[in-house]
């Protein structure tokens, strides 16, 4: 049985399937959530920010022309939502939830049941380090870095998704690579020997 | 080994190892990596870094993300957003239908009080039975029914309309109307116990005080 394009997919939402809208919700929440809790780190409101994605995919269904990618779209409007909601945060000189900040990771994370507690730690830490210096990153050199690293959006599609050029992206990109390359340089090391 | 004045552009070294680069330059940068011991570690360290970052593992959505987000889409799918486009004639059209239903409705629904009056006349203020012609016409559904209606009415006695008739029987009449309107009514059927309600045990002091 082939698996149906997300293309198609919401095709079949516009015409009033809830079966598909069902399908998008399965195939895009953890890429979603997992975008948001980088952008903005609070879960709960990563949480919130996915769903109102879906809100507005559904929304929209109506109005949906399937020119570009679906992930493109989704993935534009995601990212809207995550600059407001940081710019809104700063706004609001409300400090970010930290998960980790009392050593014992609240956000559940896809598990590794190979590794000891030891290791688990470490591993923790490390996390910690490359989301911060993720977080130290300008707003869109972080949804560049998140959209082209974690959720493997194409550098073509971030282009679409941020509304640059292509050359624009490249440079944004190497910039925001740069920028971690410093800030990362312990762990590189570690990584040396 | 190396070559500063031909080494490329970190940059494109860059754009080389995330696949960025079209296939005639990524082959430019590949040669010269394979001769620049320099620019050869600038892309690993670009590799490495990109697998350091690869470290932090993705949030897995809580149990109830799922039915929060059916619920939010459900509180917005409302109906009448999606109703037909119909044209302003459309619309007309059903806007007249839906008054025409609504007048129907409510002169159907009406309770036939100018029958009641009529046997509350033969029950408590004339004992001169009414005529059955009254009976005849039980509610007041059409304007031919209410003349019927009010013929009978004023056949019975000066007490069934407001323009005729003594005051005295004209007070008395509504409080006795109204107990044998509850009377009458099928789902009151044990008026007496019915009776106990705070409202109904009224209506019979109601009546005796009219009735002095």
């Amino acid at each position: 049985m082939a698996i149906d394009s997300d293309l198609e997919l919401m095709l079949r939402v516009r015409s009033g399937d809830a079966e598909s809208f069902e399908i998008l919700l399965s195939r895009y929440r953890l890429p979603l959530v997992s975008f948001f809790v980088r952008m903005v780190r609070d879960r709960a409101l990563a949480e919130d920010l996915a769903q109102e994605v879906f809100l507005r995919v559904y929304q929209a269904r109506q109005r949906y022309q399937p020119e570009a990618r679906f992930t493109t779209w989704l993935y534009r409007i995601a990212t809207n939502l995550a600059l407001n909601a940081i710019r809104d945060r700063k706004a609001g000189d409300a400090p970010a939830v930290d998960d980790d900040e009392d050593g014992a990771p609240r956000v559940a994370r896809v598990a590794d049941t190979r590794a000891t507690a030891e290791e688990q730690l470490m591993q923790a830490d490390r996390e910690r380090l490359i989301r911060e210096a993720v977080e130290c990153l300008p707003e869109k050199q972080r949804a560049a870095v998140i959209l082209h690293k974690y959720q493997e959006v194409d550098y073509r599609q971030i282009s679409s998704v941020l509304g640059l050029s292509e050359s624009a992206v490249k440079s944004l990109l190497f910039r925001a690579y740069e920028n971690l390359r410093v800030r990362l340089e312990p762990l590189l090391q570690e990584g040396k020997i | 080994m190396k070559t500063p004045k031909t080494c490329v552009e970190k940059e494109q070294i860059f754009a080389y190892v995330h696949h960025m680069l079209h296939e005639g330059e990524a082959g430019r940068v590949e040669a010269h990596l394979a001769s620049c011991a320099e620019c050869h570690k600038i892309a690993e360290g670009f590799q490495r870094l990109d697998s350091v970052l690869g470290e932090w593992k993705p949030a897995e959505p809580s149990p109830w993300f799922d039915a929060r987000a059916r619920a939010r889409v459900a509180a917005q799918a409302r109906p009448w957003r999606y109703l037909p486009r119909l044209g302003w004639r459309g619309w007309s059209a059903v806007a007249a239908a839906a008054v025409v239903a609504m007048v129907v409705s409510v002169a159907m629904l009406r309770p036939p009080r100018s029958t009641h009056g009529v046997r509350n006349m033969e029950a408590t203020v004339s004992a001169t039975p009414a005529p059955r012609k009254s009976d005849a016409a039980p509610a007041p559904a059409s304007p031919a029914a209410n003349e019927t209606s009010e013929a009978a009415n004023a056949s019975t006695g000066p007490a069934a309309t407001a323009d005729g008739g003594t005051a005295t029987v004209a007070q008395t009449q509504p409080a006795t109307q109204e107990i044998d309107l509850y009377k009458n009514l099928n789902v009151l059927e044990n008026y007496d116990m019915l009776a106990n309600f705070d409202v109904l045990s009224e209506l019979p002091q109601a009546s005796s005080s009219t009735s002095d």
